[in-house]
């Protein structure tokens, strides 16, 4: 099996999340579990790097957004960094990018905290 | 590539590694290839023969690991010498994937392997193999061809294996001399008369070259008929002097059986061995030559003194030599009877299932013949019970006993109905329950430190959220560092909790959790009666007995990442779903059963628990295996199931179907994206049954433009009519309802819904270029 996917980091207050191949109605249950236990970890910054992802369903949307309420309420910042053209367009078409924090990268959403 | 050269060690672990799946031992097998590869060399060998292994006990995945190993000790080379001995197990091992995967390249590289050893060696195995590959693999020259070839050589290679015949009359077939396979056939029919599993093999082949585009004449196909499986169930009568059956009832009730018997003609049939009528089916299935299989519900002596002593003496000389002759003897439960009737209901559901899964093998459905009083009270272990719980009206034949005992011109006598007659508990302890049993634990978490244990927890929770909430809850869950046993009512519940575990472990990777292996689980699946009581010291709720130690020792002998079950296990879970099929007929309704079980060979538990039987559950994916129709750069139709991960599989599709089109990447992750959306609507809201279906997808490209038809027999119901989704509002405010119509109109040019008859059609339009 190849292993090119990179795996989420805990940092210093901050959790970098990766999503990798397709965020589709397969993929978006396991992330959403995934994402929910990091949002319930003490890091105050939760980053969701795009960077390895090819597009995103609206399954994938839906998780991402029970995700950000779970922040909201649990008063954790959420961040998406690293949206390739066709993800940032879906995010653009349902509107979701209008109430979630959207960022180049990873970097970036680190040293605005 | 140098080979180390075997010493008699090593030919020894060989040996003893064929040993094993010889018997279809492959749990041992595969044990025995990995301690031998860590003691050293002959790597490629063993890697090949732990795939062998492995592929058998149905981890395809871990099977291809290991022949990729084997291919890096540099095997690939090795496997065109046309004399050497690993070329042949790797041509084995990609069949056998290939058989129960479905995937074309499998069968390509053993077809490879086969084409050159036969064009080199030119001897009758070869040539055969290829031949019979070759026209797998839709190349019908060459198959003609090396058939040829196989029989001008067939006299250089004699045997007295009566299978022979068997290639022998598909070589012929293969080049259309229908005449000399029929003579083939003819001959091994007569040889197989008394080997039902071989019978079912012939017909499988056979059947398969039918697919496959080969003319087979119907009638060689039925020279293989399945022989008739047979479930029998006798009500307990009293009445007699001696506490049995009346004697002047005998008579009838025997010509009764007999009639039904015979209208039957089975070869094998399961069932108990009671007093009374339970043994007169025993004893006319012998004197027919018939295989019986006597299946007890719990340990042989014990129930000798409680169903057959009681109804008197003469009963338990008839008992002994039933029991005697039989061809096999089954306890479900190795313990003595200790009361309650749950045992006894039990003992039928693993009668039925054990059937069911005989005939699933044999392409033979089990008929049920019953003595019964269709008055008496469905109580647990009756005749009556059985009849209740049987799936299938069309296999039953009743004989009702007031019709035997009016025809014999005598009262109609009682029957034995309580189950107090076989005593109540014998103690005032716990009473006995039936439930499925789940043991699992983490491969790799003994060797865990502290650091990566606080992650390990966080990566649970995340797998507990996965889990959901609509995954049965078990009755009892009880869990030490990664071990978790669960208790549920049903063995269907058991094994949809085994599968939502399954899928957490496999969607969430414990690495984005900071640990340094990616973790995986074992389960084991068992079912039987248990106790369930307090713990004294705890006062916590304990379940305990043979069948908690039992299943507790399936767990360690799995392979990670699947699950495997006990026989009892699989019978049980075969028979509930059997009886929701029965149930929902009733109704009016469908269902199809969830889960398929394959058999995977036989294990030797730990600590005197003898050996075990053992199955793979898997969840039930059938329409995946309809091969999909592809004209590259023009047509594609496919079917697929009504699964959410279907859309992968169709965009794997539509990537052949473009690939002489210089399609832009982007507008490939386009057509997914819109699958995807399509085929979960679809998935989500045409069916409410939980069962399989199909959804038909035609896809044409025709010019600048791809059309795209997705048609399904679901409930009418046109997306399109969905509200739309508001793009507006915040995070609190916004759900994610009707996305995917809204994603899916704004991404294709033209999005079309038609109700037509009992069917959906979904049309989307796109023009691909300018």
């Amino acid at each position: 099996m190849s292993e090119s996917r990179a795996n989420d980091v805990v940092g210093d207050g901050h959790i970098v999340v990766h999503v990798s191949g397709r965020l589709d109605v397969v993929a978006a249950k396991g992330f959403e579990a995934r994402l929910t236990a990091h949002i319930e970890s003490p890091q105050p910054l939760i980053v969701v790097d795009f960077s390895d992802c090819s597009y995103v369903s609206s399954a994938g949307l839906r998780s991402v957004l029970i995700a950000a309420k779970k922040a909201n309420s649990a008063d954790k910042t959420l961040v998406l960094v690293g949206m390739n053209a066709m993800v940032r367009e879906v995010f653009r078409v349902s509107g979701f990018d209008r109430m979630l924090t959207i960022e180049p990268d990873a970097a970036t959403a680190i040293s605005l905290r | 590539m140098t080979r180390p050269k075997t010493d008699a060690g090593q030919d020894a672990v060989e040996r003893s590694v064929r040993e094993a799946l010889g018997k279809g031992r492959v749990f041992k097998a595969y044990d025995l290839a990995i301690k031998g590869l860590e003691t050293g060399s002959n790597a490629d060998r063993l890697h090949l023969l732990a795939a062998t292994a492995l592929v058998r006990s149905g981890a395809i995945d871990a099977a291809r690991e290991q022949i990729r190993q084997a291919t890096i000790a540099g095997i690939e080379a090795d496997a065109m010498d046309p004399k050497g001995e690993d070329g042949t197990l790797l041509a084995d091992v990609f069949e056998e994937i290939w058989q129960s995967d479905g995937q074309a390249d499998d069968l390509g590289r053993a077809l490879a392997i086969r084409l050159h050893r036969a064009q080199t060696n030119n001897i009758f195995p070869d040539l055969a193999r290829a031949a019979l590959l070759a026209q797998a693999g839709g190349d019908r020259d060459k198959a003609s061809d090396f058939a040829r070839a196989a029989l001008r050589k067939v006299a250089d290679d004699p045997t007295d294996d009566p299978a022979r015949l068997l290639v022998l009359a598909e070589l012929f077939l293969l080049i259309g001399q229908d005449e000399e396979a029929a003579g083939h056939l003819e001959e091994l029919a007569r040889h197989w008369t008394d080997h039902p599993l071989l019978r079912a093999e012939a017909r499988q082949r056979l059947e398969a070259l039918s697919t496959r585009g080969v003319t087979v004449d119907q009638s060689l196909i039925d020279l293989f008929t399945p022989p008739c499986l047979l479930v029998y169930a006798g009500i307990r009568l009293r009445g007699g002097p001696d506490g049995g059956l009346p004697p002047a009832l005998e008579p009838a009730l025997r010509q009764a059986i007999d009639t039904t018997l015979s209208s039957l003609n089975p070869a094998i049939a399961y069932g108990s061995a009671a007093a009374g009528c339970d043994l007169l089916f025993c004893e006319n299935l012998l004197s027919r030559g018939a295989e019986l299989n006597v299946v007890l519900p719990f340990q042989r002596d014990s129930f000798r003194d409680r169903l057959v002593a009681p109804y008197g003496q003469a009963w338990l000389a008839r008992f002994d030599r039933v029991v005697d002759q039989a061809a096999s003897v089954t306890e479900v439960c190795q313990e003595p009877y200790v009361g309650g009737d749950a045992i006894l209901r039990f003992g039928n559901q693993v009668i039925d299932g054990t059937a069911r899964l005989r005939g699933a093998v044999l392409s033979s459905p089990p008929y049920l013949a019953a003595i019964w009083d269709f008055l008496a009270d469905p109580f647990p272990g009756s005749p009556n019970d059985f009849v209740d719980n049987w799936g299938d009206p069309a296999r039953l034949r009743l004989m009702g006993l007031d019709e035997i005992a009016d025809g014999a011109g005598i009262p109609l006598p009682s029957a034995d109905g309580e189950t107090v007659s076989i005593g109540k508990a014998d103690g005032d302890g716990d009473l006995q329950k039936v439930a499925g049993l789940l043991f699992a634990d983490v491969v790799g978490f003994s060797r865990l430190k502290d650091d990566e244990l606080i992650l390990f927890w966080r990566f649970m929770r995340a797998v507990a959220l996965h889990m959901g909430a609509d995954v049965p809850s078990p009755r009892i869950i009880d869990s030490w560092g990664d071990a978790i046993l669960t208790v549920h009512d049903t063995a269907l519940e058991s094994a949809s909790y085994a599968t939502a575990l399954y899928s957490a472990f496999r969607a969430i990777d414990s690495r984005d959790f900071g640990l340094r292996e990616r973790l995986q689980l074992r389960i084991g699946l068992h079912a039987g009666p248990i106790f369930e009581g307090d713990h004294p010291l705890t006062g916590q709720t304990v379940i305990y007995g043979g069948n908690v130690n039992r299943a507790a020792r399936i767990e360690p002998i799995t392979v990670p990442g699947l699950a495997y079950a006990s026989e009892q296990f699989v019978a049980a879970l075969t028979a509930e779903e059997s009886a929701l099929e029965a149930e929902n007929q009733l109704a009016g309704g469908t269902y199809r059963p969830r889960f398929r079980c394959f058999y995977r060979g036989t294990v030797e538990l730990p600590k005197g628990y003898g050996t075990q039987s053992v199955y793979e559950v898997k969840p039930w994916r059938e329409a995946s295996h309809v091969p999909a129709v592809i004209t590259p750069g023009k047509h594609l139709h496919a079917t697929l199931a009504n699964e959410l991960y279907q859309h992968r599989r169709l965009a794997a599709l539509f990537k052949q179907l473009v690939a002489p089109l210089d399609f832009p990447e982007s507008m490939v992750g386009l057509f997914e994206m819109a699958f995807d959306e399509i085929v979960t609507n679809i998935c989500s809201y045409a069916w409410h049954d939980r069962g399989q279906h199909a959804i038909e997808v035609d896809i044409d490209v025709s010019g600048d433009i791809v059309e795209a038809t997705f048609t399904d027999d679901g409930v009418a119901f046109n997306p399109l009519e969905m509200a739309a989704a508001p793009v507006d509002g915040d995070i609190e405010e916004r759900d994610a309802g009707g996305l995917g119509i809204h994603l899916l109109s704004e991404m294709m040019d033209e999005v079309r819904y038609r109700r037509d008859g009992d069917a959906n059609h979904l049309t989307v339009v796109k023009r691909w270029r300018d």
